[in-house]
This record gives C-alpha cells, structure tokens and sequence, in this order.
C-alpha cells in the first residue's frame, strides 16, 4: 500500500492530469486506487464528472472516519474511487489548527483509506501552508511536476529548505519534468543540468494539446486518446514509479 | 467500507435485451455496449461438494471464476491451461487456496456449458457519469439451445439512490429477481443426465417402523445398488479415488446388511449375494489399498528425514507403476461376465414389481427388528472390549474393529426409526472409538505391506539401497504411531461407555 501525493508550490504545472492519469493507470494495472481531489478548485473531481456531494466539506474531511467512507465515488473505471473535492477546502488550514498534532491529522484520516485501497492518490493544492504540511507527512511518496524553468528551480529550492527545516523525510521527494517543449531552448538546458541527479524520475511529460482537452473530454487521456503521445508518457512515468514502490516495498 | 451492492433478474420470456435498453431509457439516460459471445463451463465434483457449499465454479474463456451463491466472487483466476482436475494442479492462487479445502482428493467435471452472448448497458446521470452497471447475458443451454436472459445490476460506490432506482425498474418490468444462484442450475443442467445433490456418498434411506423388515431391507439394498451402478462410470474412467471409494462402501453396507438382517430375506439369497459381494469388495481391494498410500504421499514423504525422501519417491514410483497395473485389472473385472451378472441378478431380485423371498423374519416390523439387532451388537461390544488389556492379542483388537463396524452400520440403516439428535451424538461417539481402531488398523496392514514390500526388494543397486533404507525409516515411523495408537485404545473405550453415554444410548434404544 502507498499513499502518492501529487504536489508543487506552484500553480499550473500539470498536477492535477498527473493524479488523474496515474491514478487511472494504477487501478488499469488491478491495483484498488483512490484518488483524492484535495484542491478546493476540484478540477481532478470534474474531470471525473462527479460532483462533491451536498453534505461534504472540510469539517467532514478532518473529522475522519465514516464520513469520508462515504463520500467516496465510483468513477467510470473499474478498481478507481474518488474523493471529491469541496469549495470549502479553501479554508483546511483553519480548521486544521483545532486539531491536536495538527501537522499529522491527514495522515491519521487516511489511515482507514489505505486499508481498502492499495493505492491513495491526493492531488494537492498549491502553496506550503499546515495543510500542505500535513501532505508531506502522510505521503511515501512526493511527486513534483516541475516545468524546467528558473523560476520553477527557485520554488523548487524553496520546498527543500522547507524540508530541511521541518525536518520530513527529503527520500520522500520525487520530481519529474512536465509541460516540456523541447523547442525551447531554456527547458533543454534545465533538463541537462537536472538529468541524472538522484530522484529525478528519467520520464517527462511533454507539453500536449491532448493532455489540456482533457477539460473538454473530461476523460483521463488515456481513456480518451489512449494511443497518443501523452498516454505513452504517463505510461512510462507510471512504470518508473511502481519501480520506485517496488524497491521502497510499497507495491 | 460497505461492500457494494448488486443483483440479478432473469427476464421474462420473449423480454429481449433490446426491450430492457428501450424501458430503461424512458427513465434513465442508456448506453449499450458491443456484444460479447463467449462459452461458459460450470464444474463440481461428482458428489456436488461446492454446490453443497453454495458456491459455483466456472470458466469463461481463459478466466476462472468461484463464486458464492449471492454472487459475490470468492476468487478469480486467469489461466491459458484450460484443464484442470485437481485443487492441487491449479497454479498457486488464491482460486486454489480457496478450492483446496471443499474438493479435498475430489476432481472437478465439466457439469454444464452455455453460450453466452454478454452486454454492457450503463446508465449515466445528467453529467454523463456512469452511476450504474447493466450486464446482460442472453445464454443457451448447449444441449437442447434453450435460451435465458439474464441482468445484472452493480452499484456504483456513492450512486445507492441510482442502484435502488434502477433496481426498481427492473422489478417492475416482470423480471424475476434471482435469490440464489442455485436458481440458474437447473437451466444450465436441462439436458444433461444430472440435477443438483443428484448424488451424495451419505447413506439416507428414510424407514417407517412399522414397515416390514423385508420392505425395509429392499430399500436398502435398492439404495445401495443404484450408488454402486453411480460409481461405476468414474471408476472405469478412473477420475478420481473417490468413486472407487464410495462403490466399495455400498458393497461393504450390502454385505453388512445381509449378515445383519440374516432371516429377512430367504437363505439362499442371503448366502448366494454375500458371496457375490464379497467378490467385489475383494476385486476392486488392491486398487483403493494403492490409493490410501498415494493420496497420503506428502504426509509419509514429511515423516521420514529428508535423506530418506529420496528412496521412499522411488517407492511411491513403483506404488505408482502398480496401481496403473491393478486398474487395469480392475476395469477388466468390472467388464467381465460375472461381475455384470451379479448386478443384474440382483437388480432384478430387488426390483419393484417382483416380491423378494422372504425369510422366516420377513414380516417382522422393522422397528421391532431394528431394536434387537442394535442390542446385540451394542452388548457384544461391551464384552470383548472390556476383556481387552495391555497384554491382549492385536488381533483381538481387529475382530473388536469388525464389531463396532457392524454397530455403526446397523445405527446408520436404523438411524430414522430413532430420535435424530441423540442418534447423532450417539454415533459421534462411537466413531472416536472406531477411529482408534481404524488408525491401528490401518497402521498394522500398512506395515504388513512395507515388510512384505522390503521382502521382495532385489539387493545390489544404489537405488535398492536408498530404498530400503526409506522403507525401513518409514516403518519405524508407523511402528511408533502403531504403539502411541495402541496405548491409546483403554482410554478411548472406557470413554465410550462412560456413564454418561451408558445413558444416552439407554435413552434412545430402551
């Protein structure tokens, strides 16, 4: 069993396709996957066409238990549930701070979740706030979508102090190169200096038209377009990381 | 978590899958999915053991399926192999681990085949989100190509109003709604020669006491007979142990109750079909001794060291060689003249239409009967086995084998003419006693057959060595068994007839 949270400090870089098309992958492979849409924006939930239920929000989330259990969906997919996201995710860090060991209550809510499920997807919010604190806690693994800039680099360092600091396993950490075009030519040169530096996952995600009709399919792309380019990638990438359980013994 | 929900109906006649699509979407939004045609076997053992258990067994294509009765799956198991006889010879998968305990040394027949026609219909909510799981299966027996329409609804998790619903629908469309799996059995099995439990090993000839005993000894041998002509099939086809077995139980039941029932039927019957039966039971002996050896394989490989294991393989080899020997003898027998004529002879004596000859206790009542024959064979071995000590004769032991042996026969003919639940303790009680006997029993002929077997090893070779060195290690772990079991016995006896069974058996025969 592992708990896999999808995450970057910034915004936009191809988080939320990364949980849907993983998570598809993982429950195709017969493994019982739960991806949970931790984003307020709930994009991973449309994509999946479900809408979070009436009596679901953040208190719920936090409380734990059965309230969660039963909020799960099925997707269109076999061995693929989903917790939605709710608008009032939004405020998690509020609510988060009533709680004792407040930097661990996720971990303690997906307890009950990983004995159902073989794996646990979060798609995560952006910034480093407790609730994202609260991630980096519960996940085996951290999975960073990063766009081969400058700037993504300095976020990138960010994170690591932030770890440093807090003193959370940094073994955790896994980055891998989305949204690349290679035509340009600052991508090129970042992916140069990063290649081959440990946990650097050797797979990227190309930057594709297919991966972003997504939102209009509101199909994982390897449901919608499963001979495409970009389901080659994540299928690839899926491969490398059930690699990296394997040797950490979490498959 | 709650475990997700699901239920299946069979459509009424003339209701075809395209009706189903058309009624569901006046309500829902529907989509149909490709056909799907595939073949679907249905297998148990001879004797029904996973049909007993509620469970069914099939194959559809490459892929296993055990499920129970309410259909939820208990394993699944894909396999380019499609045959497979024995729980063992699956490969190691949960599908095995779960058939391992109820097929036991049994193996698994092809009982039924259809051909399935399979479709997709989901059912989709006004974000076009899956929130229902439509199966329909239109089968045709393959033998007499009737067809069935079947549907099956899962829950989506999170969708139970939906999966309530559509459920409602269904019932209100005529369909039948399938309590139990066991419901589409007799479907399947139209044509074939079976019908569900059609066979059971368990004696179960239900007596009225006030029958006469010659009525009474003509349904038990009816029964009898009618389980050895069952067994028969398997037996030239050599399936497995079991019908081997079973055949050789109702010839040692026909016998018993020839002896025990002396007088009810005429003298020369009598004499004549104990005769016969015991030519049976003698011909088909060598085979079934062979088997209890090779179906207990792994426990005598387990009890000698591991140095010795390869000396005692060479033995199971030759018990191996044997066996496929005296098989052949067996079937050659079963084909031949006088085993043929034994079975009509007395098929003909037992049938309905013709009176059987009675002997002078032919029109006893039963009950009457019943009774004195239980108390002689009771008081008997109260008797002998009393007179048994630590210095007696093992063959007294034997004899006293033979005399509870008789009493449980008798028990189990008579068993309806008494009250169910103290019959059954009472014969619980006296099959812990008749296991201490069986174990020495077994444990003395086994050994017989290991010194006669060491007797005729030619000396000389590596292999002859190895061998006989295993022999020798194996006899010394069944001389050991042979004693612990032997100490054993005074503690098992006394307990049989302990006060408290003295009383039961008062309470039910007096």
């Amino acid at each position: 069993m592992a708990v896999l949270a999808v995450y970057n400090i910034k915004g936009g870089v191809g988080k939320t396709a990364t949980s849907v098309n993983l998570a598809y992958l993982s429950a195709n492979g017969g493994k019982k996957t739960l991806l949970c849409d931790m984003d307020p924006q709930g994009s991973a939930s449309y994509y999946f066409r479900i809408k979070p239920p009436k009596k679901f929000n953040a208190e719920k989330l936090l409380k734990g238990g059965k309230g969660i259990l039963r909020n799960i969906r099925g997707t269109d997919y076999p061995n693929l549930d989903l917790l939605p996201a709710d608008f009032t995710y939004r405020n998690l860090d509020l609510a988060l701070n009533g709680y004792k060991k407040s930097d661990r209550r996720i971990s303690k809510i997906l307890k009950p979740l990983t004995r159902e499920y073989d794996n646990v997807f979060l798609d995560c919010p952006p910034n480093i706030t407790l609730f994202s604190e609260n991630i980096f806690e519960a996940a085996d693994l951290l999975l960073i979508p990063f766009i081969p800039t400058t700037l993504s680099l300095l976020s990138f360092e960010k994170l690591l102090d932030f770890f440093k600091q807090t003193g959370i396993n940094r073994k955790k950490l896994y980055l891998f190169f989305s949204m690349v075009q290679k035509q340009k030519k600052m991508h090129t040169e970042m992916m140069t200096r990063f290649s081959g530096r440990k946990r650097v996952l050797k797979q990227h995600i190309p930057f594709l038209a297919d991966v972003e009709k997504m939102g209009i399919h509101r199909k994982p792309v390897l449901e919608s377009a499963p001979l495409s380019p970009a389901s080659k990638s994540y299928s690839l990438l899926w491969r490398e990381i059930e690699k990296v359980l394997a040797k950490k013994s979490l498959l | 978590m709650q475990p997700l929900q699901h239920l299946t109906w069979i459509l009424s006649k003339n209701f075809m899958p395209s009706d189903l699509e058309r009624l569901l979407s006046k309500h829902f939004t529907v989509q149909l999915g490709s056909i799907k045609k595939s073949n679907r076997i249905w297998y148990d053992t001879f004797d029904w053991r996973l049909f007993r258990k509620k469970q069914r067994l099939t194959r559809e294509g490459n892929t296993w399926l055990f499920e129970d009765f309410h259909g939820r799956q208990l394993a699944a198991l894909k396999s380019q192999k499609k045959s497979y006889r024995f729980s063992w010879q699956f490969p190691d998968s949960p599908l095995r681990q779960s058939l391992k305990k109820p097929l036991d040394v049994r193996g698994i027949l092809q009982i039924a085949a259809e051909e399935l026609e399979s479709y997709s219909l989901q059912i989709f909510n006004n974000d076009t989100k899956i929130i229902a799981l439509l199966n329909i299966q239109q089968s045709t027996n393959r033998k007499n190509e009737k067809q069935i329409a079947i549907v099956h609804l899962e829950e989506v998790r999170g969708y139970n109003k939906w999966f309530r619903r559509v459920s409602r629908v269904l019932d209100n469309s005529g369909a039948i709604k399938l309590k139990s799996l066991a419901d589409l059995f007799p479907f399947v099995l139209e044509g074939t020669n079976r019908e569900p439990l059609d066979y059971n090993s368990r004696y179960a000839v239900p007596l009225r006491p006030e029958m006469t005993s010659l009525e009474a000894v003509q349904q038990i041998h009816s029964f009898l007979l009618t389980s050895i002509y069952q067994n028969e099939e398997g037996i030239i086809s050599d399936f497995d142990s079991e019908f081997l077995h079973d055949l050789r139980v109702a010839v040692r039941r026909t016998r018993s109750a020839l002896s025990l029932l002396k007088g009810v039927l005429a003298t020369d019957e009598t004499d004549r079909f104990k005769e016969d039966f015991r030519f049976i039971g003698q011909i088909t002996g060598p085979v079934r001794d062979l088997d209890v050896y090779l179906l207990n394989k792994n426990s005598h490989m387990d009890s000698v060291p591991e140095r010795l294991q390869q000396g005692l393989s060479y033995f199971f080899e030759n018990l191996t060689k044997r066996r496929k020997e005296e098989q052949r003898k067996l079937v050659r027998t079963l084909r031949s003249n006088r085993y043929q004529q034994i079975l009509t002879d007395w098929s003909q004596l037992l049938d309905k239409e013709n009176t059987l000859p009675a002997g002078e206790k032919g029109d006893l009542p039963i009950g009457v009967l019943a009774g004195k024959i239980i108390h002689k064979r009771f008081r008997r071995i109260i008797k002998d086995g009393s007179k048994i000590h630590t210095g007696t004769p093992d063959h007294e032991l034997h004899r006293l084998r033979i005399q509870c042996k008789k009493l449980r026969y008798s028990l189990e003919f008579f068993a309806t003419l008494y009250e169910q639940r103290q019959m059954k303790q009472f014969i619980q009680q006296l099959k812990l006693l008749q296991n201490n006997l069986g174990d020495f029993n077994d444990l003395s002929v086994q050994q017989e057959m290991l010194a006669d077997y060491l007797s005729k090893i030619k000396p000389g070779s590596r292999k002859s060595q190895e061998l006989a060195a295993s022999i020798g290690g194996l006899m010394t772990v069944l001389a050991t068994q042979h004693d612990w079991v032997r100490a054993h016995f005074e503690k098992t006896f006394t307990h049989f007839c302990c006060p408290k069974n003295m009383k039961l058996y008062r309470e039910i025969f007096d």
